[in-house]
């Protein structure tokens, strides 16, 4: 399990990171999300071990990565968003130097570079100079050097910038079989649909904190939640509103082009269970729609980037 | 036994450049012409007054050591500032400090396959220089201490190189660092020893001035070229101690200087591994832009 605890960054008089709190789960696919200069990757940075956090600590196993610069090293392959390539050197090459980096070499390193390039579908590439490579190619060899020492966490920043559908599937088919084989992967990006897609886990960052951190079905509860119950009923509405304004798990209701607009705590259940109220009470509902939630809005609401200042505001 | 993976990388990917065979041949082309041109001077001399000037021959022996010297003043800044900061900019130098390498295995990489590029391009020329040895003047002693002296003046060169592309963001300015610090180094020092000289000259008495001879001396042992130059006058037998020095200084001059360079060039090269070592706030002024 990695665990940020209170890590502060400040650049000059820039904040960075301000007492950033994070859990991740062994295991987790985890997406950091935010606007950029959120500190996505100055906290990828501080993880990785190329920068040292002003405070806080990185525990990784209960292991200081802060402090044991030999574990932090063993435990993290890191993918920086320039994907730091020699241009001189042949894909086969490249993987040898990383691997003489971690003190492979010989036969052991060669039979590990040929399992990884086989891994990554890049086998056929293998004497193929690194600038005659594609984006995607370069990517996933990236990928492939960076699991060299077989760390138990990968750290990929903004990894899918760049990339066009094609590579963006194939990465997100690779990271999903390293996870499979389990790998923690940490990734950054600023787009959320796309961790969305990829990840297991999602934390918003914004300000140098965490907004919200979670399991995906978490946030998207929670951002399902934020969006209202549309009802429209055909009779007795004074009735629909007593029963409405008594239910606890309704927070906010308003009337909108005859419909109550409900923004309702419950889940599924709850929503059933006072849908079945209204009809007990002899309210003839012909509509009730949650309205779908979208993480895009929802990541925007809780980042402060739209008009709208609070989530869920008092509309009556 | 374990090759410091940055110089077999650096010692593989030069080696199939064009970019040192180029240099070989330029640098040899340089070298050989020079001293093709003098030896022509000294034959034809012979021809015309059928008597040969040995000393001629050691005047050629001085053109063989220093032509090399001014060639890596003008051409080395441009191979040697790269070494960090090309790295930084490709992104790579992160990387690598995520790996099981250290800093200063990253510098010392740096440092060890610097010398051997340029290495291989003096030892290449090695053959020019020993043309002079069939006409003698010229003791083992004397190449070895001028071997020396070289290798020290290529050393502190490649020090402050990687110091300052470790300081810097772009190649070219450190480049332009590079050049600056040699400047002060090889000419500064001496303009300000001239200087002080002068000022020594107009009035002896006057404590700035014996202050200011004194410090411009010490400075001035820190200059390798000074040291070549003493070296090459005693192998000249032109006696120029009491020119510059006491003759304390004088014959103790290349030990002291060689002392002084070495010591500069471990503190650049300290100062480097400081200066891309994971830190705080210096990483991101130079380092990297994004948050």
């Amino acid at each position: 399990m990695l665990e940020l605890k209170n890590l502060c960054k400040s650049y000059g008089r820039h904040i960075a990171l301000s007492n950033l709190s994070l859990t991740i789960p062994d295991g987790a696919l985890y997406g950091l999300v935010g606007p950029n200069g959120a500190g996505k990757t100055t906290a990828i940075k501080l993880i990785s071990g190329i920068m040292l956090p002003d405070r806080g600590e990185i525990l990784f196993d209960n292991v200081n990565l802060v402090k044991e610069e030999r574990s932090a090293k063993e435990t993290v392959g890191y993918v920086p968003d320039v994907l730091g390539i020699y241009d001189d050197m042949t894909v086969f090459e490249y993987m040898v130097f990383f691997a003489s980096t971690y003190g492979l070499t010989g036969y052991i390193a060669r039979k590990k570079i040929e399992i990884l390039l086989e891994q990554v579908g890049m086998t056929d590439k293998k004497d193929f100079y690194l600038n005659e490579l594609s984006r995607g190619m370069q990517q996933k060899l990236c990928v492939a050097r960076a699991l060299i020492h077989d760390p138990a966490l990968i750290i990929m920043d903004e990894p899918a910038s760049g990339l066009d559908p094609r590579a963006r599937y194939e990465l997100k088919e690779l990271l999903q079989e390293l996870n499979s084989g389990g790998k923690t992967v940490l990734l950054s990006s600023h787009i959320l649909s796309e961790v969305s897609e990829i990840c297991t886990d999602i934390g918003i960052i914004e300000g140098g904190k965490i907004i919200i951190s979670g399991s995906v079905e978490e946030i998207l509860d929670k951002v399902e939640g934020a969006n209202p119950i549309k009802i429209k009923v055909l009779n007795n509405e004074n009735s629909a509103l007593e029963i409405l304004k008594n239910n606890k798990k309704v927070r906010i209701l308003s009337v909108d082009n005859g419909y109550f607009m409900v923004y309702f705590d419950g889940r599924k259940l709850d929503e059933a269970k006072l849908l079945e109220d209204l009809v007990r009470n002899n309210v003839l509902v012909s509509e009730f729609i949650r309205e779908p939630g979208s993480l895009e809005s929802f990541f925007i609401k809780v980042t402060n980037h739209s008009n709208e200042s609070v989530i869920f505001s008092n509309e009556y | 036994m374990n090759i410091n993976p940055i110089y077999e990388r650096e010692h593989r990917v030069s080696t199939r450049s064009l970019r040192l065979s180029t240099a070989i041949l330029v640098f040899n082309f340089i070298v050989a012409g020079f001293t093709l041109i003098e030896m022509n001077g000294v034959v034809d001399y012979a021809r015309k007054t059928s008597s040969i000037d040995y000393t001629s021959f050691l005047q050629i022996f001085k053109i063989v050591v220093f032509v090399p010297v001014v060639l890596l003043i003008f051409v080395g800044p441009s191979f040697i500032s790269g070494a960090i900061s090309d790295e930084r900019h490709r992104g790579t130098l992160e990387i690598l400090l995520t790996t099981k390498m250290t800093a200063k295995s990253i510098v010392v990489g740096k440092f060890l396959s610097l010398m051997a590029s340029i290495m291989i391009i003096l030892v290449s020329q090695l053959p020019i220089s020993a043309i002079l040895f069939l006409y003698g003047g010229i003791t083992v002693g004397d190449i070895v201490k001028l071997t020396l002296n070289f290798i020290v003046f290529v050393v502190l060169l490649i020090s402050m190189g990687i110091f300052c592309s470790s300081i810097s963001r772009k190649t070219s300015i450190a480049t332009a660092l590079l050049y600056l610090a040699v400047l002060i180094l090889f000419v500064g020092t001496l303009v300000l020893y001239f200087l002080a000289a002068n000022s020594f000259n107009m009035n002896d008495k006057n404590f700035f001035s014996i202050v200011f001879i004194k410090v411009s001396k010490f400075i001035l042992l820190f200059n390798p070229l000074v040291s070549m130059d003493f070296l090459l006058s005693k192998i000249m037998g032109e006696d120029s101690s009491d020119v510059l020095v006491s003759l304390f200084w004088y014959n103790n001059w290349f030990y002291i200087n060689m002392f002084l360079d070495l010591s500069l060039s471990v503190i650049f090269l300290a100062l480097s591994v400081v200066k891309i070592k994971p830190h705080g706030k210096t990483w991101r002024k130079y380092g990297n832009s994004n948050l």
